[in-house]
């Protein structure tokens, strides 16, 4: 017991540590109770202090989050007024720019207009047309067409 | 180092001499618009749509007009046949008709015809038809026999030119 006793009273003064104590076999019960108490509080101590579950920063993250989340909803809403003012403003430019220009020509205007584009078709039309039925005749006639040449790609003149 | 500077010189001046005359439709026409007896008439996209919109418009021109990106005329007026290069021969050495295919050559003296082609899109070409008194330019979703067909189609639209 004394013994016993001068390995509880060396682990007190600091001379032996918790190990050592563990490892001696035959304690006293109340060395037993000692070392059995002296863990609980160890581990009580550990399980109070534990890992802090406390962010100092979390709320300046909150209110950065959401500050973000405010400009981000600004930002988005801004775009879509410019998107939808720049729509309408196109749509409305195009409409004016069509109805400007329709006015810009009477009907007379108009009508000697599509008539020049007629005549321009049509000339074209008839000439196509016209030299398709020459070359005909002259294949029905059996005359060499030397003159028509189909097709020949062009090569840029130097 | 002398041999040097007379082969880049030699190299300018080809280039320039080989680009010299050679202008693109569109520059010929301008170039050529502006002379005395020359009728120009040039029908863009937007003009196309207006006329298609138009309320005097068929119903067979307004589908054709629809088809239309641009249309180019330029008319020899009065005199005809320049007595030192009719318009055929000219417009012909002045532009550079480079991507566009040649699809029926007839010449004879005073009669002169050029019908060209250039496919320039998956469904568009343009159509060039250059003879001595008229060269005009069409462009759009068109092919060869909407081309043919247009006098067809004016004729039941039933608005033939007659004061032309």
């Amino acid at each position: 017991m004394t013994n016993n006793n001068s390995k509880l009273a060396g682990f007190l003064d600091g001379t032996r540590d918790l190990e050592d104590l563990l490892a001696e076999e035959n304690l006293a019960s109340e060395e037993q109770d000692f070392i059995q108490g002296y863990r609980e509080v160890i581990q009580a101590r550990s399980e109070e202090v534990g890992m802090p579950d406390f962010d100092p920063l979390k709320k300046l993250k909150e209110s950065s989050r959401a500050r973000t989340l405010k400009v981000r909803t600004i930002f988005y809403a801004a775009a879509a007024v410019v998107v939808i003012a720049f729509t309408i403003g196109t749509i409305w430019k195009s409409q004016q720019a069509g109805a400007s220009m329709s006015s810009d020509y009477s009907p007379k205007e108009l009508a000697r207009l599509q008539d020049d584009t007629s005549y321009a078709l049509l000339t074209m039309s008839e000439k196509l047309n016209g030299s398709l039925a020459q070359l005909d005749l002259m294949k029905e006639l059996g005359r060499p067409f030397k003159a028509f040449e189909v097709p020949q790609k062009l090569t840029p003149k130097n | 180092m002398k041999i040097k500077l007379i082969i880049i010189g030699l190299l300018l001046w080809s280039s320039s001499f080989a680009q010299k005359g050679m202008k693109s439709i569109d520059a010929t026409f301008k170039a050529y618009k502006s002379i005395d007896n020359v009728t120009f008439l040039e029908v863009s996209d937007e003009m196309f749509c207006m006329l298609a919109e138009a309320d005097h418009t068929p119903p067979e021109l307004r589908a054709y007009y629809k088809q239309l990106d641009s249309l180019k005329m330029l008319e020899l007026r009065g005199q005809q046949g320049d007595p030192v290069q009719s318009l055929y021969q000219k417009f012909l050495a002045d532009t550079d008709l480079e991507g566009f295919s040649r699809l029926m050559v007839a010449e004879s003296a005073g009669d002169n015809m050029s019908f060209l082609k250039n496919k320039s899109g998956s469904n568009k070409n343009e159509f060039l038809l250059v003879s001595d008194n008229a060269v005009i330019y069409v462009a759009g979703e068109i092919d060869l026999k909407s081309i043919q067909e247009f006098q067809r189609v004016l004729a039941i639209a039933g608005t033939a030119m007659a004061g032309h």
